[in-house]
């Protein structure tokens, strides 16, 4: 396999990925998902367990607003044999990597 | 550690501690900047730092993008000093607004009164400077045994600033308003905190004022008018106020008094349970129907303030609405218990 | 500290609302040569009454040079993603390539509508009165420049491997399906101004697009197309802007005047109607066009319109407006649009520009688990037939022309709100002629202005007036830059299918 390209600066890498639990209604997970830069963010909405799938699919680290906290884990409790993804860091912070 | 925190374009300087986010100082000090989640997520509180240093905090990089933080922008909830510091911020400017700083203050009880059957008045005294406010404001009371305070809209005009006086209903096991009821008597100290809350006359805009009071709400509309009446405004005031029946009115006799005295100011007070049998030969049905055949429905040109129950507001929003006067002239102060504000509003109002 | 004590220190800044005033000041003057009625002519015949033009409040004070620093970085960041994914072969982790035809029916559909709406925006920006709304509106029209720009230039890449890509813009002009998005947004450019912002800043960017774009994008990303998830960033940071013009110009309407109440009702009745037909094939997309499902046209449709819409139209009602007519026609079909629609593209599959499919056995199941009331009562059944048919060499194609609907422009297919087994047929005679309508909401709207609606150019009626490359269908695919056995007819057997398995077999070969 060829030598990854050096990191351009500024240029984003779309092998970065994230995702920020926004809320959530029934049994969807609403989410913004992230691609290599904080400005290249959508919003979007999955059933629980395909938004499990796509998070792994594209080896995306997953973070809860607090607000959405409480009725995230609900939806995880109904469906606990899958791994919850990684909780917000304690306090304010809301940085993903 | 204190610097100087100037905010533009209002030009007030105030203190901030080291470690304090810009966004508590300001709003400690009665500048209210909009602000939403108040952890730096949403960047509703973005403002630009016009000179000196911050500590950007944690505010998101969603919120706060690479180029802005370049630009010198941060988030008001995040951000804290490292110097004196100019900033700029959204914030209107109001020229009825005094930005009084919010002072916590203890206050001792040296009167209490049964206004009606369910509410009491409750008199303080707060020597020195005693609580500078603005007609409308109210202060957060703590509450023996409750971890969050309970607010409550000052009555007393402003030149009364060293005898708060609050009114309170009291509510079917509510645990603060019982402790009042109950449990207070005069000589206690009472911590307080304020004042707090937008909810203040537009004197800069000349229109005749309508105030609309449900129950124990009329205590801002109280503290209004007599600073109104007492500074000699001259312009038409009308107090509805709402109860059920008339063994719910209080101030009566203050508010008659004070019609006979000014041609400017009618009192209409309004029951919407009288049986017939009472005598009462005033105003009958709900506050804001009183409201509508006073006005004959027409409502344009006027100023509203609404205080008292949700459902009252709403109801005078849609009447004032209808008689075509809107969201930039009405003000509110909804009294909300921890059961209501469940209810799912879109975007299209963000004052009303 | 006082107000007094500051009057006399240095003059205070401008706010931000002050300096914006003072940089728009002036961009609405009263003309002196020429009277203001023959500048802005469209301003009165709609019959909306504006007093006060500095009533309109502009949230975002947004400057163009601000714009167009926001927007570069952007651009910039978006564009270098754009070329990732196409360095990266990023069209081959889609789920499979039946998803392509999803992209076929946007790139078609809905990109040209982006344009015509930069063109819309652009032409009512000049109409305005205010300095606000025109500066609103002129801001809009470059995003939405901007959007089919990127839209282009993100599903080209497509282009590159599958069929029915090639000439978007020629097909939007001229085939028979295409003219519903097509004729939809000609109707609201030739509106008025007030129409226009009504037709789509409020009802289509506010009311409906959530309808659109979420489940579009979330559909895409699950499906593992990057490279359309990218034209979403673009598309969904703008949108805020887009939806606080759409309340403002309603809240400002409905303000000005007590006059304007009645006819901005009209519109929302009108518009909702146009918009929820327009979103007809965004049904049929969500239910039969993904190979992995995000959620179904009903539940979507309860989510954004009959929970989110619900709490708007509460706040409207302060002003005396009602939720649109004939919402509660649109929750009755819900449970039957998108099997409607995808069997009327089943039966002309020759002249679509993308591939059609009986659903899998899985998907058929969740199409009964997503629809218990409706589909195996009505529609499972038969698409297992034609399944059938199809297996014996009989796969049915529907070789008459489908009677079109005068406003919305879609074959006649709808059926009877309360009744699913019955097509519902509306009609009216107008100067001598008979015109048809799918619904009591369409023949509503050409009821009201019938002048505008009798010059439809309508697809089937134009074929048969010999208007479209001739007679026979290969003449007509000629005229459409349809590819015969290429761009239309079932996946199973399609090129698109050929190369992808071709692509599969060579992964799982090099797997191994």
């Amino acid at each position: 396999m060829a030598e990854p390209p050096a990191e351009q600066p500024g240029v984003p890498d779309i092998n970065k990925r994230w995702v920020r639990v926004t809320g959530t209604h029934g049994d969807f997970v609403l989410f913004d998902f992230t691609i290599g830069d904080p400005d290249l963010t959508v919003e979007l909405i999955l059933p629980f367990p395909a938004f499990l799938e796509f998070c792994a699919t594209n080896h995306a680290p997953a973070t809860v607003e607090p607000a959405a906290q409480a009725a995230y884990e609900r939806l995880h409790r109904r469906s606990w044999t899958i791994p919850l993804p990684q909780r917000r860091p304690g306090g304010a912070s809301d940085r993903l990597l | 550690m204190t610097y100087q925190l100037t905010i533009e374009p209002l030009g007030e300087t105030i203190p901030i501690r080291e470690g304090q986010t810009v966004l508590d100082a300001c709003l400690r000090n009665g500048i209210f900047i909009p602000y939403q989640c108040n952890h730096g997520l949403c960047s509703t509180c973005k403002i630009t730092v016009l000179e000196g240093e911050v500590d950007l905090g944690d505010a998101s990089p969603f919120a706060l993008m690479d180029f802005e933080r370049d630009d010198k922008r941060a988030l008001a909830c995040c951000a804290r000093p490292m110097s004196d510091i100019t900033i700029e911020a959204d914030v209107d400017i109001d020229p009825d607004a005094l930005y009084l700083p919010v002072n916590d203050v203890v206050g001792t009880v040296v009167g209490l009164v049964d206004l009606t059957h369910d509410i009491k008045g409750v008199t303080l005294e707060v020597p020195g400077d005693g609580l500078p406010f603005q007609a409308g404001q109210y202060v957060n009371l703590t509450v023996p045994g409750l971890d969050e305070p309970r607010a409550f809209s000052l009555a007393n005009a402003p030149s009364k600033a060293n005898f708060p006086e609050l009114h309170v209903r009291r509510v079917k096991d509510g645990k603060g308003t019982g402790w009042v009821h109950h449990d207070l008597k005069v000589g206690d100290k009472v911590p307080l905190s304020g004042p707090l809350g937008r909810f203040y006359v537009r004197k800069s805009a000349a229109n005749p004022m309508i105030f609309i009071a449900g129950g124990s709400g009329l205590s801002s509309p109280k503290a209004m008018i007599e600073d109104l009446l007492e500074e000699g405004w001259s312009g038409p005031i009308t107090l509805f106020h709402g109860v059920r029946q008339a063994r719910d009115l209080y101030f009566d006799g203050l508010f008659r008094e004070l019609e006979a005295k000014h041609g400017n100011f009618t009192y209409v007070p309004v029951l919407s349970e009288s049986d017939g049998t009472d005598g009462w030969t005033g105003e009958t049905g709900f506050v804001h129907e009183a409201a509508i055949r006073r006005y004959d429905g027409v409502f344009k040109g006027n100023k509203a303030y609404l205080c008292g129950p949700p459902l009252m507001v709403e109801a005078s929003i849609r009447a004032l609405m209808k008689g075509r006067l809107f969201e930039h002239d009405i003000y509110t102060e909804s009294f909300l218990t921890k059961a209501d504000d469940n209810a799912k509003r879109s975007p299209l109002f963000q004052a009303i | 500290m006082s107000i007094a004590d500051k009057s006399t220190a240095k003059p205070r800044k401008l706010g931000l609302k002050e300096r914006y005033a003072h940089l728009t000041r002036g961009l609405g003057w009263e003309t002196t040569y020429q009277p203001m009625s023959k500048v802005f002519p469209f301003t009165d015949y709609e019959g909306i009454k504006i007093h006060d033009w500095d009533k309109w409040q502009d949230p975002f004070r947004l400057t163009m040079d601000s714009y167009w620093k926001f927007q570069a970085e952007k651009e910039r960041k978006l564009y270098a993603v754009i070329d990732s994914f196409a360095q990266n072969n990023g069209h081959l982790n889609i789920t499979d390539a039946r998803y392509v035809n999803a992209i076929k029916l946007f790139l078609t559909g809905v990109s040209p509508l982006e344009y015509s709406a930069h063109r819309g925006y652009a032409h009512v920006g000049r109409h305005f009165v205010g300095a606000g709304p025109r500066i609103a509106c002129q801001m809009q029209a470059i995003d939405e420049l901007r959007h089919a720009q990127t839209q282009i230039h993100t599903i080209s890449h497509y282009n590159k491997f599958f069929d029915g890509l090639h000439d978007a813009r020629h097909m939007h002009d001229h085939v028979w399906y295409l003219s519903v998005p097509k004729s939809f947004f000609e109707d609201a450019c030739s509106a008025g101004p007030f129409e226009f912002l009504t037709a789509i800043s409020f009802s289509f960017e506010y009311v409906l697009t959530s309808l659109l774009f979420v489940p579009f994008m979330s559909g895409a990303a699950y499906n593992g197309d990057m490279a359309t998830v990218t034209f979403g960033f673009s598309a969904q940071s703008d949108e805020a802007r887009h939806m606080t013009l759409g309340l403002e110009i309603i809240k400002f309407m409905l303000e000005q005047d007590e006059g304007n109440v009645p006819i901005v009702q009209r519109w929302i009745d009108k518009w909702f109607w146009r918009g929820y037909r327009l979103l007809t094939i965004v049904a049929m997309m969500m239910d039969y066009m993904l190979p992995k499902r995000v959620m179904s046209w009903a539940e979507a449709w309860e989510i954004y319109f009959e929970q989110g819409g619900g709490a708007l139209f509460e706040d409207l009602s302060r002003y005396g407006i009602r939720m649109p007519k004939y919402h509660e026609v649109a929750s009755k079909e819900k449970g039957r649009l998108s099997h409607e629609v995808w069997a009327t593209f089943y039966n002309y599959t020759q002249a679509t520009a993308f591939h059609t499919w009986i659903p899998e056995k899985d998907e058929l199941d969740w199409l009964s688990a997503k629809y218990p009331e409706t589909f195996d009562q009505l529609y499972r059944p038969r698409f297992e037939y034609w399944k059938e048919q199809s297996d014996q060499g009989k796969r049915f194609y529907n070789n008459v022309l489908p009677q079109l609907c005068v406003t919305c422009q879609i074959p006649m297919i709808f059926t009877e709100p309360d009744d699913p087994k019955t097509i519902c047929f509306r009609s009216t005679l107008y100067k001598g002629e008979r015109y048809h309508f799918c619904s009591d909401g369409c023949k509503d709207i050409f009821l009201y202005e019938p002048e505008k609606y009798i010059q439809s150019w309508l697809p089937v009626h134009q074929i048969y007036q010999g208007n479209c490359g001739g007679a026979t269908v290969p003449e007509v695919l000629n005229w459409y830059h349809m590819s015969l056995g290429n761009d239309n007819m079932d996946y199973q057997g399609s090129p698109d299918e050929t190369l992808w398995n071709e692509w599969t077999a060579d992964r799982h070969k090099s797997a191994i």
